[in-house]
């Protein structure tokens, strides 16, 4: 070829395997170039000619029987349908081997009071993870009760505490109360004592200064002398 | 019915549907071996070992959409075992070679045996089938195969290139320089010019 034109684009178009655009293009300038031209029609002249070979009817007349399976052959027919479907083997397979793990590990699943219980190997069965889970739940609420006790203690003695101030408050009041009236009872015998007290002295200071002027009275007129 | 919907029916033991489809494509695959290799008993044979392939390793075949393309690279593997064995049997025996060329005959053998009249003659009497074939044997197997499978098996080029695991651009030359081959060797027996200008 003595232009730019690839043999394949030649090829394409000869068998019809160019784009619209592509085939304008090429049929464009297989119009224009001569040596293109020349080939494109020999390889069409050849072509036409390849076609008078036309395709022949064989009577090969083959007919496949089917042919009765041994008891391996069924199995490993079986076991090849099985095997290529994915997902039909390796759910089971996979769930097979996830059964023998866990048969293997000891493994233990228990659901019990709301709670799934998970235990591998014979030290940690499922019983001694239930017991051990029972301590821990008595333990708490173990404490919880002493910690409500303690709370409910306290407040009985802040309760008591304040009880005996304020019994103690009431007590002091009456004691003071009764002091005072006491106090005011005696005041008022102090008093009456001092009264009678004065009343007596007094009438004995009567007495006295009466005696005494009596007496004075006697021993100044002369006819009381002896 | 599909190829994919037969061959599903076959894997699961219908061998019904493998006749079906062994009967679908007896044709085109007789005929694509046959003019690969050029020998109609031994395309026969062929034909018939694709079909046991078929049966033995159809389940290894992963996309049923793909059987065509599949069974093509079957057939293809087969004749190119024929092809090792032909050039075998060329450089083994010299007798070989000459009795392989007589049986067979080369182009110049059949023009000069034949009494050729004219080129409607000739195709009245299949000698054009005769003259093609013999051409084909002439040119490189890589080029004959892909002229097989685009000009007779009708085949896109991006299925041939899939075939035959090469890229398109590939295909597309080596059908370019097999047309070109086979012209020339038409050309050479004498008996292009004529016959093909009448053919167009």
């Amino acid at each position: 070829m003595k232009c730019d034109m690839a043999p394949e684009t030649l090829i394409s178009l000869l068998y019809d395997e160019l784009d619209l655009i592509e085939e304008k293009k090429v049929r464009k300038h297989i119009e224009c170039c001569a040596s293109c031209r020349k080939i494109y029609q020999e390889l069409e002249q050849t072509t036409t000619l390849l076609d008078q070979w036309e395709d022949e009817t064989p009577a090969l007349k083959t007919v496949f029987l089917h042919e009765p399976a041994t008891v391996w052959q069924s199995w490993k027919e079986k076991i090849r349908q099985f095997t290529e479907k994915p997902l039909a083997w390796s759910i089971p397979v996979a769930a097979s081997v996830a059964v023998i793990l866990l048969f293997l590990f000891q493994f233990q699943l228990k659901y019990e009071n709301g709670d799934w219980l998970v235990a591998f190997g014979k030290s940690g069965s499922v019983e001694s993870q239930l017991e051990a889970k029972m301590d821990a739940k008595i333990e708490s609420t173990l404490a919880e009760l002493q910690t409500r006790n303690m709370e409910q203690l306290v407040t009985l003695i802040q309760e008591s505490e304040a009880r005996q101030r304020r019994d103690f408050t009431l007590a002091l009041n009456e004691f003071s109360q009764q002091q005072e009236y006491r106090r005011r009872q005696d005041l008022q015998l102090v008093g009456q004592g001092l009264q009678g007290l004065h009343r007596q002295t007094e009438g004995r200071y009567q007495q006295t200064s009466t005696l005494i002027n009596d007496l004075i009275r006697m021993t100044s007129s002369p006819d009381s002398q002896p | 019915m599909t190829d994919a919907a037969l061959i599903e029916r076959f894997l699961n033991g219908d061998i019904n549907a493998f006749n079906t489809l062994i009967w679908r494509w007896e044709k085109p695959l007789y005929n694509f071996i046959l003019r690969t290799i050029g020998n109609r008993e031994h395309a026969k044979d062929l034909c018939q070992m694709v079909f046991i392939r078929m049966y033995k390793q159809l389940k290894t075949l992963k996309d049923p959409e793909k059987f065509s393309s599949w069974v093509y690279r079957i057939a293809l593997n087969l004749c190119k075992d024929e092809f090792k064995k032909k050039r075998t049997r060329r450089t083994v025996s010299l007798d070989a070679l000459t009795s392989e060329d007589s049986d067979q005959n080369t182009v110049k053998h059949q023009f000069q045996d034949r009494s050729i009249g004219s080129p409607e003659e000739l195709m009245q009497n299949r000698q054009v089938e005769s003259i093609i074939k013999n051409a084909l044997k002439k040119i490189p197997d890589e080029q004959r195969v892909v002229i097989v499978m685009k000009q007779y098996q009708g085949l896109k080029f991006t299925e041939i290139a899939d075939i035959l695991n090469e890229p398109i651009n590939t295909v597309k030359s080596r059908l370019y320089y097999g047309l070109r081959a086979m012209r020339k060797v038409l050309e050479e027996s004498n008996f292009s010019k004529e016959v093909l200008l009448h053919e167009m």
